[in-house]
């Protein structure tokens, strides 16, 4: 399962693409190189299928880590 | 202090810049200014060095890399102010791994850091010169950076006391980015009483970082309370499986003390903790990749191999990947808290091993580079991505005679619990007084 999920997730060309869009030029091999790196990681992350509430956004952390302001 | 700075250099290849002219005359400056009775404040006459991504204004700072050559900093990072402001003096500018994004201490630029125990072995990093200068007492305390784990891995390796605040205790104005989520500045010292009274310094708000903002401040009474009665919990899984044998030892061994202090030992039971490291991931490789994108597309041979592919890493990612990263960081920080309910502190190892060799480790641009360093980072990365405060202390040492540390995670805002933690074990073992048989 995590393996399709890899495979899929990272393909070189979404590598290539983001780069272009990026404007950082990659090397021929690049592509290959950096999808086999992330592609765990991408996965691992995908796996979890975490669903955010539609209102969270990044500032939320500030919300719950300041809750634990003691007076 | 320069004479053994002098001595050691050329072997542990801690300094990137000694300031030997300046620091004498800061030096007498400060002896003059205690014979008027006029000391600046606790740190008055102490010279320190910091990683040499510490801004000071007109002064120059590479941040470990030939892309910033010749760099002249604009403007003095708050940090550095707060600590010359307390009577410190800089004495020089500390090895770094290339732009603060490597766990090992390697730099292709600067050549490694060498390990003062151990001098074929990794310093780790990213705050390399940090780690191995305080364990040979070239300075007393080192200024660090800790984005995953650049603080708290150089603190086990090189054997002394590392702290990465809870993120926005310390302001990062004028200090190199790598990652704006996850970027925290914190001491490396002999002690944890060091590295309170650095935090007591450095910490607090300020208008130049807007996530220090509302913060509240360093409270020096409370890195004075007793550790009796804390509730320290030690997780199962993630954390403890195939530790090598010293670590798992140690880390038993520091448990005990901890009860015998009177701390109330309990499981814990973490959320997913390869998922927590797979965001913080994610977090790091395109907040890094987007701060460099400029040099990415100019200068691209001009990083180390290393470095320059784990930046074009985070290329990868999608927008969406990384924006569901970092939204979730809030309901994961949730979800830590509520799996550990009251529990002050969590003790966990900071690596598998003890420190490696530079050789083993110098593995460039290899294939297996990127799995070796989240290797490295494993025990590192749950801690930056929900922002927490960790104190390493050192707390025994291998059968090679490698130092090992142990790591204790506090809750959001509990630093000055972990520096009373800290001071209470330290009270009870000598671990952290150990030297480096330098040679």
């Amino acid at each position: 399962m995590a393996d399709e999920i890899s495979s899929d997730r990272v393909a070189c060309d979404r590598v290539r693409a983001n780069a272009r869009a990026a404007r950082v030029p990659l090397a021929p091999d690049d592509a290959g190189r950096i999808a086999r790196a992330v592609a765990s990681v991408a996965a691992r992350f995908a796996a979890a299928e975490i669903e955010l509430p539609l209102e969270t956004e990044p500032a939320s952390f500030l919300l719950v880590q300041r809750r634990e302001i003691s007076p | 202090m320069l004479e053994r700075i002098a001595r050691w250099q050329p072997v542990l290849n801690a300094f990137v810049r000694v300031e030997a002219d300046e620091a004498l005359a800061a030096a007498k400056a400060a002896d003059r200014a205690i014979a008027r009775g006029s000391a600046k404040g606790p740190l008055h006459g102490v010279p320190l060095a910091h990683k040499d991504m510490y801004y000071v204004k007109g002064k120059v700072s590479e941040c470990g890399s030939k892309v910033r050559k010749g760099f002249i900093a604009p403007a003095t990072s708050t940090a550095l102010a707060r600590l010359a402001a307390a009577g410190s003096f800089r004495i020089g500018a500390l090895h770094m791994s290339e732009f603060a994004y490597s766990p090992t201490g390697h730099n292709a630029y600067l050549g490694p850091a060498c390990n003062a125990w151990d001098r074929t072995c990794i310093t780790g990093g990213s705050s390399s010169g940090s780690g191995t200068a305080v364990a040979a007492r070239l300075v007393p305390a080192a200024l660090g950076s800790d984005t995953g784990g650049s603080i708290r891995l150089p603190a086990h390796f090189c054997g002394v006391t590392g702290f990465k605040p809870t993120n926005g205790r310390v302001s990062r104005a004028n200090a190199l980015p790598l990652s704006f989520t996850l970027d925290t500045v914190g001491p490396l010292a002999v002690s944890a009483e060091d590295a309170g009274l650095i935090m007591s310094i450095i910490a607090g708000p300020d208008p130049l970082d807007p996530t220090t903002l509302g913060a509240p401040h360093w409270n020096a009474k409370r890195t004075r309370s007793s550790p009796k009665g804390l509730k320290i919990g030690v997780p199962a899984g993630f954390y403890v499986d195939d530790l090598e044998p010293d670590i798992a030892a140690t880390l038993a061994a520091t448990i005990d003390t901890l009860r015998k202090l009177g701390a109330k030992i309990s499981k814990v039971e973490l959320p997913d903790q390869n998922v927590v490291s797979a965001a913080a991931l994610i977090v790091l490789a395109v907040e890094a990749s987007s701060a460099h994108a400029p040099w990415l597309r100019t200068r691209a041979a001009d990083y180390g191999v290393q470095v320059r592919n784990r930046l074009q890493n985070g290329l990868a990612y999608s927008a969406v990947e990384y924006l569901e990263a970092l939204r979730w960081r809030g309901p994961a920080l949730g979800a830590h808290l509520d799996a550990i309910g009251d529990v002050d502190v969590i003790i966990t190892p900071v690596s598998r091993s003890v420190a490696p060799t530079i050789e083993a480790t110098d593995l460039g641009g290899a294939p297996q580079a990127e799995a070796a360093i989240q290797a490295i980072t494993r025990f590192m990365r749950p801690v930056n991505f929900l922002g927490l405060p960790s104190l390493v202390v050192p707390a025994g040492q291998s059968k090679s005679g490698l130092p090992i540390g142990v790591q204790l995670i506090g809750r959001p805002f509990g630093d000055e619990l972990l520096i009373a933690l800290g001071r209470g074990f330290q009270a009870e073992t000598d671990h952290h007084r150990r030297l480096p048989a330098l040679q």
